[in-house]
């Protein structure tokens, strides 16, 4: 058949098209589930956030296992060259190289959606706030809201009440006797001014803590960026005067752009006391509690000296801070992205034990050991009680 | 055979040795295509199909696997004519390849009995249904045709395999719809009021006469609740479901013979010597078994896939070699037996005399190729000594390894097999009955068929929301969902459609939305 003939018939690129509105759509619906888990490959102009979700699932009755299910010893079938009774350990270099029958190959099955960010703060903006917002002594009044709700006989024409106008218009012809809508003139126009109002709002500073060392293994980093990531969006877009300072930190700790601290790659010692102390002097200098709302975040392994949790602690109490958050990346995350990991699977680290023994109001703690959970632990800290 | 000009003296030389060699295939039509759409008719199955966006997960993929630079030489359709596509960025040598290749494939689809029953013209039915799903979509909007096709898809495996042996090629005489189900009892419970509950004692109808597996059909014709163009649509999802089942359960046979049959042709057809070689470099990248052995002994290398190609022309090419034994030296005796129980059915006859098989071991393959499928041929063929010549093997699997089970019973690796082929397939479920009040009651017929899995609860769920959507009416599943029998059930509560988890044995249990 002709190449040009069957084009009439292409399916391929419209399919797609249509299969991307469709993700789009039911990632809409179930944004902070779906969005906040998944990996985020960049924002992009124009207010939209990509990110890769897993491709939409045609629904079949299917094999599989539940919660659960009784487990049962499964035979497989398969070539091998080794003799009866041979072992293969699982995740063994050494052992299977076939993949697992069925299970599809995992880079394909994701695609690249843009979603709109407002949907996503939207959602977060009703479940989230900065707690503890005092009114300090100077208040920065910048914000200023726009509100159509005025109506003037006589104006500039800046605006229309459509509905209004109609009905005027309606009336005025009824009154006259012939029912209907048309004729406009000058007086039918039901017109609209705005008002401007100031919006008051007090100075905030949001500090991102992270720890780079060399414990911090790249998944336990890629969640600690999600994690900020959404943060700094919510932030932006809901408090639009809020200061935002980086700094990450191994034994030293230093200031970073932006762009820098979401891509920033270190190694090295753990020395957290730094942290707080670079951050307490940004406070003295830039940022004092006279006149600034506080707020720390540190995301961390735990992966520090009991000492040093200590000192970190006796430095942070000395502040004046609105809030503190500590969230954890534990050890786990390697153990189940399969590589290397450092120390024992699930214990708490020493950091989170003297974290919790303090019983502080203004001092929270949540464990993210999982991509699922940056929503939860968002809600952790900012939630609203 | 059609095929286009350049090509036209090498496909009669091939036909002509493929006649000789007593194949009996439909005639095909060959088309060079470029390597995308090569891609697209890879990704349909077909080249034209209802569009519809659960097609793009597929297609995403086969472009990627195009960029990366794996893509299909030849695909071919069954029908009469068969239609054969091939890349025309393939070599004189491969496309002379694709050719005998092709007539192995359409042996298979004019002998075996499972292709018998699939129509010949398929390529025109999934264009009507395409041209028939487009008007539809003018007429009710895209979105409308869109969401009942997906809902349709949902259901395109559930099928009653066995439903041409049972009916042959007409529709059954199934019992019309019972006037009561239609117009009193379903049309009451539209609108349900009082809550139904999955254990509630509820006339049973009996109706249908016999669990129905044929899900789509069963909808399309019975639903009280659809419009003309949902059920011809349904049908037509059908139609092309079915052309596509045949597929599964031959697929190793099909493979297989069609190497076998490729070589054998190019043996006859080649005279060069460099054509011979350019034929076994490319015949060496499709006929091998997937892996290297690893050269090292404490690190012996290991697969749980099987290359069909490769495995099904080891079978067929044992197979030919015992016949052509058996045919030349005379049936086995128990003494020196290592084969199967069917080889064993002569030995010797009342005089002492050696029996001698009356036919060879190529008309032995083509009498194989019209019985069997896939699982047959394993089950009847395979020996212990073909088993350790391919190095194939069970294992048993538990949390952290693979142990090697048996290198050496053809017996455990069929059963492996079987579980194997169970665990890909679809579960059986069958429409069992539909009570007085109108609620569809479905039955998973092969519980426990796949040790250590169950129906997955999570798509399950969603399934439930698609039938209840072509069915109107609450819609109720029994099978065992974590280890305990369970009822899955749909139904409208509050204004909207929702799911519902209950213990189909223990009553005082609260059933669980989820």
């Amino acid at each position: 058949m002709d190449e040009e003939l069957w084009s009439l018939y292409d399916n391929g690129d419209s399919e797609i098209k249509e299969y991307q509105e469709r993700a789009e759509k039911i990632a809409r619906e179930q944004a902070v589930k779906d969005i906040l888990s998944s990996p985020i490959i960049s924002e992009g102009d124009g207010g939209v956030v990509k990110v890769k979700l897993p491709i939409l699932k045609d629904h079949k009755f299917v094999w599989g296992k539940n919660e659960g299910t009784p487990e049962a010893d499964e035979v497989k079938t398969g070539e091998t060259e080794a003799p009866e009774g041979w072992e293969y350990y699982k995740n063994n270099d050494s052992g299977e190289e076939g993949t697992e029958p069925g299970e599809g190959n995992e880079s394909h099955d994701y695609v690249t959606v843009e979603i709109p960010i407002s949907d996503i703060v939207d959602h977060l903006a009703k479940e989230l706030g900065l707690p503890n917002l005092e009114e300090k002594a100077v208040r920065k009044i910048e914000e200023w809201e726009t509100n159509f709700d005025t109506y003037r006989e006589t104006d500039t024409f800046d605006g229309c009440d459509v509905e209004e106008t109609l009905l005027k218009n309606l009336i005025r012809n009824m009154s006259a006797g012939n029912p209907g809508i048309g004729g406009f003139i000058e007086d039918d126009y039901v017109k609209l001014s705005y008002n401007e109002r100031q919006k008051e709002s007090t100075q905030a500073c949001v500090y991102f803590l992270m720890d780079v060392s060399g414990s911090m293994s790249d998944a336990k980093k890629a969640i600690a960026k999600m994690f900020f990531f959404w943060t700094k969006i919510w932030l932006k877009k809901c408090y639009s005067k809020v200061d935002v300072v980086f700094i990450a930190h191994d034994e030293k700790a230093w200031i970073e752009t932006e762009k820098k601290f979401f891509s920033v790659q270190s190694g090295g010692g753990t020395y957290a006391s730094s942290a707080i102390e670079l951050c307490k002097k940004d406070v003295t200098e830039n940022h004092p509690s006279s006149q600034w709302n506080n707020y720390i975040l540190h995301v961390s392994d735990g992966d520090v000296f009991r000492s040093d949790a200590e000192e970190y602690l006796k430095v942070l109490l000395s502040m004046d801070f609105n809030l503190f958050g500590y969230i954890e990346t534990p050890t786990s995350i390697d153990y189940e992205a399969g590589g290397f990991a450092w120390g024992p699977r699930n214990q708490e680290s020493e950091w989170m034990q003297v974290i919790k023994k303090v019983k502080h109001p203004r001092i929270l703690a949540s464990c993210l050991d999982k991509r699922e959970k940056v929503g939860q632990a968002l809600k952790d800290i900012f939630g609203r009680a | 055979m059609i095929v286009e000009k350049h090509l036209r003296k090498e496909c009669d030389k091939i036909s002509a040795i493929a006649d000789s060699l007593g194949m009996d295939w439909h005639p095909i039509r060959f088309e060079t295509v470029s390597r995308n759409l090569m891609q697209k008719i890879a990704t349909y199955g077909l080249p034209f199909r209802m569009k519809h966006y659960k097609y793009a997960m597929s297609w995403y993929r086969n472009k990627k696997m195009g960029e990366m630079g794996g893509f299909a030489y030849e695909t071919i359709i069954h029908g009469n004519p068969c239609f054969a596509y091939m890349s025309n960025e393939n070599t004189k040598i491969l496309n002379e390849l694709i050719i005998a290749h092709c007539i192995g494939h359409s042996h298979v689809f004019k002998n075996n009995y499972h292709w018998k029953v699939v129509p010949t013209s398929i390529i025109e039915m999934a264009r009507t249904n395409l041209g028939i799903a487009e008007d539809y979509k003018a007429r009710y909007g895209n979105e409308v045709v869109t969401d009942f096709l997906t809902s349709a898809f949902a259901l395109e495996d559930n099928l009653d395999w066995n439903y041409y042996v049972k009916h042959g090629e007409t529709f059954p005489p199934y019992p019309k719809p019972s006037k009561v189900l239609v117009h009193e009892g379903i049309n009451d419970h539209f609108e349900l009021k009082e809550p139904v509950l999955p254990y509630q004692k509820e006339i049973n109808t009996n109706f249908p006469p016999y669990p129905e597996k044929d899900l789509l059909w069963f909808l399309a014709t019975q639903s009280p609740r659809m419009e003309d163009w949902q059920r011809e649509l349904l049908l037509a999802v059908r139609q092309e479901a079915y052309f596509f089942y045949p597929f599964v359960m031959t697929k190793i046979l099909h493979e297989g013979f069609a190497s076998m049959a490729h070589i054998k042709i190019m043996d006859l057809y080649l005279k060069d010597s460099k054509d011979v070689f350019d034929f076994a470099l490319l015949n060496a990248g499709v006929v091998n078994p997937n892996w290297a052995p690893s050269g090292n002994p404490d690190m012996p290398a290991a697969t749980l896939t099987h290359n069909p190609y490769w495995i099904g022309y080891n079978i067929l090419k044992d197979i030919e070699a015992r016949w052509d034994d058996y045919f030349n030296k005379g049936l086995p005796t128990p003494e020196t037996d290592e084969y199967p129980s069917c080889d064993r059915f002569r030995l010797k006859d009342k005089n002492g005399n050696i029996v001698k098989s009356k036919i060879t071991g190529w008309q032995k393959v083509l009498e194989v190729i019209k019985e069997e499928d896939d699982m047959s041929l394993f089950r009847n063929y395979l020996t212990s000594k073909l088993m350790k010549e391919l190095n194939l093997a069970v294992f048993k699997e538990d949390k952290f390894s693979f142990t090697v089970k048996t290198k050496s019973n053809p017996h455990e690796f069929n059963e492996a097999m079987n579980m194997l082929k169970a665990e890909r397939y679809t579960p059986q479920i069958a429409v069992t009955q539909v009570t007085n009040k109108g609620m569809l009651v479905l039955d998973h017929l092969d519980i426990d068929s796949v040790p250590g899995y169950e129906i997955l609860l999570k798509d399950a769920k969603q399934v439930l929301l698609h039938l209840y959507n072509l069915w109107g009416s609450p819609v109720m599943l029994r099978t065992k969902i974590n280890g305990v029998m369970s009822a899955i059930l749909a139904k409208r509560n509050e204004g909207k459609v929702q799911v519902f988890l209950a213990d189909a044995n223990d009553k005082t249990k609260k059933m669980e939305e989820i």
